[in-house]
């Protein structure tokens, strides 16, 4: 060919790393709004839940004793919600469908490389999940008079992480996923589930006790933990914290807190709200790794032969 | 020239199945080379090795110099694929799909160029879900043309086309071999083997059972041919010319057939006795044995009876 004649330093470049992911990101926004019906629920549902359920959490009280409201509290777990589904959901539906159409086949032997093609389809997710957290914070504030995040920049963070955690998420689940008909009943499944023991529509420490302990293994909780934290101010922690104590006092019984490294019933520092979002993102990048070492070693290009 | 693809004793099983059994061939570069055989014959497996989706059982594989399961972006650059079977992000129109994957390339073909190559034009804004299984395979041609291969691999390229759409393709693919581009195909068409080939390996329950090129493969270079031509009127077996010995004569329903492997000599024979004679040899015809006839002597008819649904 032409090139094996040009001296090498006359010869094209392949293109870049970074140019590739932009261009493929670019492809994935496209697809993505294109499919108006796939856009709508997975863009379109947590939007609608803040809308219909802010409403009914509107007149629900406070948190606690610290004055934290209800549906402030539920709003920032619906940030959580909004990025799994834009991330988690949105990538593992799409990898499912597109390894059954033999996209992913064709992707394979293209020189485009996993590496950009994975990025531009996290960062499409990041985008959308973007535009979801800024839709709710808004119709969040018009609607329900619920504050803007109070500690934007460790919120920013919590957002980020969130989506990295649940997008490798969406990558690794792929591999359980036999074939794209069954897909959105696995990803739902998770999905679901962890926003029920999560703490985004109860308050987690109110939750009994078997519940408490699944919320605790899964992200989705702890990526709402931090989410809150940053979200309500650090004094949201303080606040429930003192819940617990009250719950423990009312039962006359001590509960067994389920997370040991933080005993409930003591007085609340700062140093306390700093541990237990610590303990937050620890638990994440352990997701984060766990998820990684899936989709690696277990991602799957083309479907399973029959 | 150099080589292209060397494959040495491959073999691919599958759990108790053996797809692949010791495959051994060499394509050199600029050169197309065609693996014909029926559905199950291992073909696509072989290619799908080539092009690095699949790793051997045993045996050793270079193309273009790489392993093809890590020659990486390096290798993916030089080479165009189109697979038997592969899908298309549904929602996006024939000119953004070529667009992206030109930008896969160092030295890519203009979008325009390499969806008017495929004769796409007037579809260029339609999404790839709203195309026709012809057009389908069109835009994977394109695809896999759009970065200017040094080697393309075509995984039966033209079924489902309609006899036109198939000529364009095999003029197009015929016109980059011609510019150096190096081919492997697997195909169950005898035509296009034929038609896009310098040269054919038959294979047959994963074993390669003939090689060689179109003309001469499985002895049809050496093989009895026919001269036919209808009894001129008036005239029985005895007026027919002495013919060359080791010829074969029979009469059927007034057509004389002759088979003999120098037809040259039997058609001067033959014609040279009607222009003396003064008579017309009515449906004059010479055929070598077709490459089908060929490839079913050695596959067996059975075969063949199989194949008349593509997968």
């Amino acid at each position: 060919m032409t090139t094996t004649a040009l001296p090498s330093s006359l010869a094209p470049l392949a293109p870049s790393q970074s140019r590739l992911a932009l261009a493929q990101f670019r492809l994935e926004q496209r697809s993505f709004w294109r499919n108006r019906q796939a856009a709508a629920f997975s863009f379109g549902m947590p939007i609608m839940i803040v809308l219909l359920l802010g409403g009914l959490f509107q007149d629900n009280g406070t948190v606690g004793v610290g004055g934290a409201q209800f549906k402030s509290y539920f709003v920032a777990g619906m940030v959580g919600v909004a990025l799994m589904s834009a991330t988690f959901v949105n990538l593992a539906i799409t990898l499912a469908f597109q390894r059954d159409l033999l996209v992913l086949k064709r992707f394979r032997g293209s020189p485009l490389g996993p590496v950009p093609l994975f990025a531009g389809k996290v960062l499409n997710g990041i985008v959308v999940g973007l535009i979801e957290v800024g839709l709710i914070l808004a119709i969040g504030r018009a609607a329900y008079d619920t504050p803007l995040p109070q500690n934007p920049l460790p919120f920013a963070l919590a957002v980020l992480v969130g989506t990295a955690v649940c997008s490798m998420g969406g990558v690794a689940i792929t591999a359980f996923i036999a074939n794209a008909d069954s897909a959105p009943a696995v990803v739902n499944l998770p999905y679901l589930a962890l926003q029920f023991v999560s703490g985004v529509f109860f308050a987690f420490h109110d939750m009994v006790k078997p519940l408490r302990f699944v919320g605790d293994v899964f992200p989705l909780r702890w990526l709402i933990e931090a989410l809150r934290a940053s979200y309500l101010g650090f004094d949201y922690i303080h606040t429930h914290q003192i819940a617990v104590q009250q719950l423990t006092s009312h039962d006359g019984r001590t509960l067994v807190p389920i997370i040991v490294h933080r005993p409930a019933p003591v007085p609340v520092h700062g140093v306390h709200a700093v541990t237990s979002v610590g303990v937050a993102y620890l638990v994440l990048a352990g997701w984060f790794a766990v998820c990684t070492l899936v989709a690696i070693r277990r991602f799957r290009w083309e479907p399973r032969p029959d | 020239m150099g080589t292209a693809i060397d494959v040495e004793g491959l073999r691919k099983s599958y759990g108790t199945f053996e797809a692949v059994r010791g495959v051994s061939f060499r394509v050199a570069a600029g050169e197309s080379v065609a693996m014909l055989g029926p559905n199950g014959a291992g073909k696509s497996t072989t290619v799908e090795i080539l092009e690095g989706y699949r790793r051997p059982t045993s045996g050793a594989v270079t193309v273009l110099g790489h392993d093809p399961m890590r020659g990486g972006v390096e290798l993916r650059q030089r080479i165009g694929i189109v697979l038997q079977e592969a899908g298309f992000p549904p929602e996006l129109t024939v000119v953004e799909l070529v667009d992206a994957w030109r930008r896969y390339f160092a030295d890519p073909m203009d979008t325009d160029e390499a969806v008017a190559a495929v004769g796409l034009e007037d579809r260029r804004k339609v999404r790839a879900k709203s195309l026709s299984g012809g057009e389908h395979r069109r835009l994977d041609l394109a695809l896999a043309l759009v970065g200017r291969p040094e080697l393309l691999f075509l995984d039966e390229p033209t079924t489902g086309f309609d006899p036109s759409a198939r000529r364009i393709a095999w003029d197009l693919i015929d016109g980059l071999v011609g510019r150096g581009m190096t081919l492997f195909l697997t195909t169950h068409y005898l035509d296009e083997a034929q038609r896009l080939a310098d040269r054919i390996l038959i294979v047959n329950e994963g074993r390669i059972v003939a090689k060689g090129t179109p003309d001469e493969i499985g002895g049809r270079g050496h093989a009895p041919g026919t001269v036919s031509f209808a009894m001129p009127v008036g005239l029985a077996a005895g007026d027919l010319p002495l013919l060359p010995t080791g010829a074969g004569l029979d009469v059927v329903d007034g057509v004389v057939r002759v088979t003999a492997i120098d037809l040259v000599r039997v058609s001067h024979v033959v014609t040279s006795w009607a222009i003396e004679r003064g008579v017309d040899l009515a449906g004059f015809r010479v055929a070598r044995p077709s490459l089908e006839d060929i490839y079913l002597a050695i596959i067996g008819d059975g075969a063949i009876a199989d194949e008349g649904v593509p997968a």
